[in-house]
Order: structure tokens, then C-alpha cells, then sequence
């Protein structure tokens, strides 16, 4: 039997896995892809991941995480300082209170959940943008941005849930 | 005790959920607070993103090679297939550009001549320092790049980035290896240009699209499509003459400007240091109490 300092220095580790694993999906969104067909509207992967820990790990990336990822995001990205930490908060609660609606759900109902909070959290980020900046930011790429988002989810969904059977308390 | 304890955890459980509701609530209020605080420009919060910045360029760094080489091996792939058709088009340009040589020789020898006549003042000595590309920001909201050169590299607030094809943006954020750029298509974007052929002065004015708009024209502005836009150098900060795009008259009638860089395709810049801080004024309109406080 493994002792127990050992049992538990493994769980520390694998707990820090949701914040890495949301971390590296922040800094993909700013590396510079170059080619037209993409252009500058990439994935809000973050938002995906939150979305995703908020309905199966919550207890693994605390809000305080979700605060410093945004955070880092922000600075990253050169978005307003706060305003990322504020959207990935604001779905983060959101989701928690409502994940019995998604637990134990066929991953069809998880996605259309996503395909809802997704666009409400572009809308919220384009008006404060939009306030912030005192005039009206166009709004189509934002709604490309949420489509694409949307999208990819299942992608972010199949390999977080990969690396969530790694942790410790999977079911 | 065993029923004791789950009794204990049962009644501590809604005060628990109740703790974590509140946690998510007042760190929204925190980065609520902490976006208007940003939006003054707080020492503080600079010197955070700068530090982000900065401790993020080498693992973005590492990040985009493997895409760059992606993308130069498909564009060498493909430019394999129409080389024949570029090389006429080259040969072609070749005999276009050799008669603009000898009109451009002549022209230096008789401006250089000129200038000698009237004592021109020249503009100070420009530094240049050249960096990679390694992020891109924002998405829809935000028009910016990371480039991994930064204030040990000597770059400064404020100074123009270029590449080959004109002007891209200016620094804001500078970390020790690396800083941003913002550039003219966002909406924070404002640069001081000269529509060359008329002399008229305009604020070119980001606002999120493709073109940005030309802000602050003389009403009786005599404007066409085509017209080329250059930095007028106003402010000290940028240099004059930086070629920065085409004007276009869209169907609304409003002035704008077509960028001669493709956003896509940015992969080294150049920074201009052109001598000046992006705070600092021509010494000629500063105000004299501004002057003592000041290093130089």
C-alpha cells in the first residue's frame, strides 16, 4: 500500500491538472496562427473549459482559480484587466448552481447548454466592451467567435474528460 | 460519532455552498472593481499585464515555431505551383522599378541639393530594433500582437512598429522581453497621418474593422479614393512619412483607410525608436515646468 504523504503529494499534483489544462488552452487562443483562414477570431477555449470543470469538477478549480485564469487571460490577450476573470465567473456560478440539470446527462444536453451560455456570454462581454469604449464595437466577429466556440466544444469536452478520468474522486 | 460527524457535515453543507456562492459573487465585484481601476491606467495593473506579458512570450514563443513552420512549408508548397506566373510578373515589375531608379536617384541628388540651400533641419536619428511575432490578441474585441522584444531591448511606450509593407501599430505594454502592440485597426487606435498628395491632416482612428476611419478632416477636405495616407509625425512620437495605407470611400461616404500590412501575415516587425517618449512633447511646445522634473 502506497503511504499516505505519497497518496496525498499525488493528489496535490493531479488536482493542479484543471488549472494547467485551462492555462494551456488560454495561451493557444494567442498563438498567432497566420493564416487567412482563420484570421483573429479563434476559440474562446477558457470559457469552454470553465464551462466544462463547472459541471463535473467544480470542487477541483475553485472560484478563485477561475478568477486568476481570467485574469490571465486578460493580460495575455490585452483585454480589459478584469473582464475575462469577470464572464468566467459569471458562467462559472452560473453553471455550478444548475450542474444537476447536466450531471449524469447524455453529453447532447451538456452541448446545448454550451450553445446557450456561449452566446449570452459574448452578448454580456460586447456591451461592457462596448460601454468601456463609449461607442458600439462591431458585433459580427464576436458572433463568429461565439459560433466557432461553440463548435470546438465537443473537441475541449472529449479531452478534458480524458484527462478528468486521471483524477482522484472520478466516478 | 460516525452519525455525529455526517450531521455536522450536513448542516455545514449549505453554509458551504452558501461561502462558495459568495466567493464567485465578490470576486466578480473584484474584477468588476478591478476593470474600472484598469481603465485609469493604474501603475499596478500595467506593471501585472507587463509581467504576464513577459513570463508568457518564451512558452508562446515555443508555441508558434512549430505553426510558423507549418505555414512556411505550405507556402512553399504552394508557391511551387505558380512560380512561373510570379517570376513574369517579377520581370515585369523589374523593368517597371528600373526606370523608377533613375527617376528616384535624380530626385535625391536634387532634394539633397535643395536642402543644403535652405538649411533643412533633418529629423533626429531613428534606432531600430526587429522582433518575432508571438502572439496575437483579443479576438473580437481587441486588435493587438505580442512581439518578444521589450524594455531591455531598449523599446519604449508609444514607439511605431512596422514591417516591410508600412506602418502595423504602436507599443503599449512593455514587459522586460516583450511587449504589445496595438494595432491601427483597434478601437484604442489613434494616429496622427497626412493624406500625401493634398497635405491634409487627419486623426486615423481605429474602431475594430478591417479599415479604420480618418477622423478630424478639414471639412472642405479634398478627399478621393486611392489618395495615399502617410504618419504627419504631429505629437514627435512617430516618425513622419511612414507609409500607412490607401484611402477608400465606402458606399456610407465616410473616409477610410485600407492598411498596406496584411494582418495575417505578420511574422517579424521592426520597431521605430525614434527618440521620444510617447509622454514627452517636441521641446519647442513643452511647457517649461514639465521640463525640470524630467531625466533628459
Amino acid at each position: 500500500m502506497t503511504p499516505l504523504f505519497v497518496q496525498d503529494a499525488g493528489r496535490s499534483v493531479l488536482a493542479i491538472i484543471p488549472l494547467f489544462a485551462t492555462v494551456v488552452l488560454v495561451f493557444l487562443g494567442a498563438v498567432p496562427t497566420q493564416l487567412p483562414e482563420f484570421g483573429s477570431v479563434t476559440p474562446v477555449l477558457s470559457l469552454a473549459a470553465i464551462y466544462f470543470f463547472a459541471i463535473y469538477r467544480p470542487t477541483i478549480l475553485p472560484a478563485p482559480a477561475v478568477f486568476g485564469i481570467g485574469l490571465f487571460q486578460d493580460a495575455l490577450l490585452g483585454l480589459p484587466f478584469g473582464l475575462s476573470a469577470l464572464i468566467l465567473l459569471g458562467v462559472y456560478g452560473v453553471i455550478v448552481s444548475q450542474r444537476n440539470a447536466f450531471r449524469g446527462r447524455p453529453f447532447l444536453i451538456a452541448w446545448a447548454g454550451f450553445a446557450v451560455v456561449m452566446p449570452v456570454a459574448m452578448a454580456v462581454t460586447w456591451a461592457i466592451v462596448s460601454l468601456f469604449a463609449g461607442t458600439v464595437v462591431p458585433p459580427l466577429a464576436a458572433i463568429f467567435q461565439a459560433l466557432i466556440t461553440v463548435a470546438v466544444y465537443p473537441l475541449v469536452n472529449v479531452l478534458l474528460a480524458a484527462l478528468a478520468r486521471l483524477l482522484p474522486g472520478a466516478s | 460519532m460516525r452519525l455525529q460527524k455526517t450531521g455536522i457535515v450536513a448542516l455545514l453543507q449549505p453554509i458551504r455552498a452558501l461561502l462558495g456562492r459568495f466567493a464567485v459573487i465578490s470576486l466578480m465585484v473584484v474584477a468588476f472593481a478591478l476593470m474600472l481601476v484598469g481603465k485609469a491606467e493604474v501603475v499596478v495593473v500595467d506593471r501585472t499585464r507587463a509581467a504576464v506579458i513577459s513570463a508568457a512570450a518564451p512558452v508562446l514563443d515555443v508555441l508558434s515555431r512549430p505553426i510558423a513552420s507549418a505555414v512556411s512549408a505550405y507556402r512553399h508548397v504552394t508557391g511551387l505551383f505558380d512560380a512561373y506566373e510570379e517570376n513574369q510578373a517579377l520581370k515585369a515589375e523589374i523593368v517597371r522599378l528600373k526606370s523608377l531608379e533613375q527617376i528616384s536617384a535624380k530626385l535625391a541628388a536634387e532634394n539633397g541639393m535643395l536642402r543644403s540651400l535652405t538649411r533643412f533641419m533633418p529629423d533626429a536619428a531613428v534606432n531600430f530594433v526587429s522582433a518575432r511575432v508571438v502572439g496575437e490578441g483579443g479576438g473580437p474585441f481587441v486588435r493587438s500582437i505580442l512581439i518578444n522584444a521589450g524594455a531591455r531591448d531598449g523599446v519604449g511606450r508609444g514607439q511605431a512598429v512596422v514591417n516591410g509593407d508600412g506602418l502595423i501599430g504602436r507599443l503599449t505594454d512593455i514587459g522586460s522581453g516583450a511587449s504589445r502592440v496595438l494595432l491601427l485597426t483597434d478601437l484604442n487606435s489613434r494616429v496622427p497621418v497626412i493624406i500625401e498628395e493634398t497635405r491634409e491632416r487627419a486623426i486615423l482612428a481605429g474602431d475594430n474593422t478591417e479599415r479604420p476611419s480618418l477622423a478630424y478632416l478639414p471639412p472642405d477636405a479634398r478627399i478621393s479614393s486611392g489618395q495615399r495616407v502617410v504618419t504627419s509625425g504631429s505629437g514627435g512620437v512617430l516618425p513622419a512619412g511612414l507609409p500607412v495605407g490607401t484611402v477608400t470611400i465606402g458606399r456610407d461616404g465616410v473616409p477610410r483607410v485600407q492598411p498596406f500590412v496584411s494582418w495575417n501575415k505578420l511574422e517579424f516587425v521592426r520597431v521605430i525608436d525614434f527618440g521620444l517618449e510617447a509622454d514627452e512633447l517636441p521641446e519647442t511646445v513643452r511647457p517649461p515646468a514639465k521640463r525640470a522634473g524630467s531625466p533628459q
